[in-house]
C-alpha cells in the first residue's frame, strides 16, 4: 500500500479509530473539568484528572504508552511511589500539631475514625473484589488523597482512577455528609459541650513531636515508613524556624508541582477499556460508606471516652478524625455553633483531624504489611 | 469464593494495630509534655 495515500493518511489519524467508550470518557473528562471551574469542586485535582482523562482518550496519540509523556509522570511518579510521600511532605509542612499535642488523647478519635476503613473492605469483599483491590477501597473512608493513591498504586493499580476520584470526591463533599451523621448520633446536650481550653505547646515540644512520631509509628509499622517519614519532615521544615525557605518550598512550590504531575497520572489511568464497567460505581458507593462510618466510629469514640473523662468531650470534634483537613474540623466548628453560638471547637477538632492523617497512614502500612 | 479467613485476619491485625500504634504514640506525648511541664515548673 501506497505510504502517501489519503485511506493511508486517515488510518493514521484518531478519528477513524474513535470508539464510543473514548466519547463517553470525554463527556466524563469534561464533567471534572466543569465541576472544578463551575462548581469549585477540589478544582486543583480536577481540572488537571479532567484534562488527563481526556487526552489519554484520545486514540493514537503518543501520551500514555510505555515511555510517553504522560505514563514517565505515571511511572515514576506513582508506580515509583514518588508523590504520594513529597505531597505528604507538603502537608507536614503546612500542618500545625500543637493541637494534637496540647491533648493527645485525640489520637484515640483519629484511630477509631479508621472504622470506616475496615467495615468497607468487608464490603468490598462481598462485592467481589479482591482483598488487595477491597484495602485500597476501604482506604478511600480514611478521606486522604495521597494515602489511598499510595496503598492502590501499591495493591490495586488497575483501581486508581476510580479510587483517587472517589476519595477526592468525598473530602470536598465533607460538608454534606458529614452533619446530618453528627446530629444523628449525637443528643443535643452532648453538641452543647464546652471544652476546657487547649494548653499552650512549646516551640521545643513542636520541634520534638515529629522525631518522636516518626520513631514510634515506624518502628512499630515500618510499611507507613515513606509516608509518615515526609509528613514528619515537612513538619519540621515548619517548626524549627531555621529553615523558613524549605518550609515555604514545601508548601508551596512543591506542592503546587506535585499536584499537576498527580492529577494528570490518576486522570490518565482512566482509560476507556478499563474504566467503562460497573466496578467504578461500586467504589463510588463503598466510598461514601466508607467515609460514613469513619464519621460514626470518631464520633461513637469521643462518647465512649466521656464515660471516662473528667473533663469532658464534645463529641462533634470526633467526626474530624477523618482526615480532610481542615474540612472535617470546621464542620465539628460549625455544628457546634449551631447548638451554642459561643462554642469554639475549631482548635480542638483539629487534633482528632490530624491524627486521622496519621491514623490513615497507619492504617495504610497495616495493610500494606498484612498484604503485600 | 470470598477469601473470609484472611479478611478476618487483617481486620483484626489491621485495626487494632492502627490503635496501638497511637495509643503508644499518645502515651511518648503525654509523658513528653508532663517531662515538659515539670521542667518548666522546676525552672520558674
Amino acid at each position: 500500500m501506497d505510504a502517501f495515500s489519503i485511506h493511508t493518511l486517515l488510518l493514521k489519524t484518531g478519528i477513524l479509530h474513535l470508539t464510543y467508550g473514548h466519547v463517553i470518557m470525554w463527556a466524563i473528562g469534561f464533567l471534572f473539568v466543569y465541576l472544578g471551574i463551575k462548581k469549585n469542586f477540589e478544582p486543583l485535582l480536577l481540572v488537571p484528572i479532567g484534562f488527563g482523562i481526556f487526552i489519554v482518550n484520545l486514540p493514537l496519540a503518543p501520551l500514555a504508552g510505555k515511555g510517553d509523556l504522560i505514563w514517565i509522570f505515571y511511572h515514576y511518579g506513582l508506580e515509583w511511589e514518588v508523590i504520594p510521600p513529597l505531597i505528604f511532605m507538603g502537608v507536614g509542612a503546612l500542618t500545625d500539631f500543637g493541637p494534637l499535642i496540647a491533648n493527645p488523647k485525640t489520637l484515640l478519635l483519629g484511630s477509631a475514625a479508621q472504622f470506616g476503613v475496615y467495615v468497607t473492605f468487608f464490603g468490598a469483599i462481598a462485592l467481589g473484589f479482591t482483598v488487595k483491590e477491597a484495602a485500597s477501597i476501604g482506604i478511600i473512608g480514611g478521606a486522604d488523597g495521597p494515602t489511598c493513591i499510595y496503598l492502590t498504586a501499591k495493591l490495586a493499580p488497575r483501581l486508581l482512577g476510580a479510587n483517587a476520584i472517589a476519595a477526592y470526591s468525598y473530602m470536598a463533599m465533607v460538608p454534606l455528609i458529614q452533619p446530618p451523621i453528627m446530629r444523628l448520633m449525637t443528643t443535643k446536650k452532648e453538641r452543647q459541650i464546652v471544652m476546657k481550653q487547649l494548653r499552650p505547646v512549646s516551640k521545643l515540644e513542636k520541634i520534638l513531636f515529629p522525631m518522636i512520631a516518626t520513631l514510634v509509628i515506624c518502628l512499630l509499622v515500618p510499611e507507613s515508613a515513606p509516608l509518615m517519614a515526609m509528613l514528619m519532615l515537612g513538619n519540621l521544615f515548619r517548626e524549627c524556624g531555621v529553615v523558613q525557605r524549605l518550609s515555604h518550598a514545601a508548601q508551596n512550590e512543591l506542592l503546587n508541582i506535585l499536584t499537576i504531575f498527580l492529577g494528570i497520572a490518576v486522570g490518565t489511568t482512566m482509560r476507556a477499556e478499563t474504566f467503562l464497567n460497573p466496578q467504578p460505581i461500586f467504589i463510588f458507593i463503598l466510598g461514601l460508606f466508607a467515609f460514613s462510618f469513619s464519621t460514626v466510629g470518631g464520633l461513637l469514640m469521643a462518647k465512649f471516652m466521656n464515660l471516662f473523662l473528667k473533663d469532658k468531650i464534645n463529641p462533634l470534634i470526633g467526626s474530624a478524625g477523618v482526615s480532610a483537613v481542615p474540612m472535617a474540623a470546621r464542620v465539628s466548628q460549625v455544628e457546634g455553633q449551631r447548638e451554642n453560638p459561643r462554642n469554639f471547637l475549631l482548635m480542638h477538632a483539629m487534633g482528632p483531624n490530624v491524627a486521622g492523617v496519621i491514623g490513615t497512614a497507619t492504617a495504610a502500612g497495616m495493610f500494606l504489611a498484612l498484604l503485600k | 469464593m470470598y477469601n473470609w479467613d484472611l479478611a478476618f485476619k487483617v481486620f483484626f491485625y489491621g485495626f487494632s494495630g492502627v490503635f496501638i500504634c497511637l495509643i503508644i504514640l499518645m502515651f511518648f506525648v503525654q509523658i513528653s509534655g508532663m517531662v515538659f511541664k515539670n521542667f518548666r515548673k522546676k525552672k520558674s
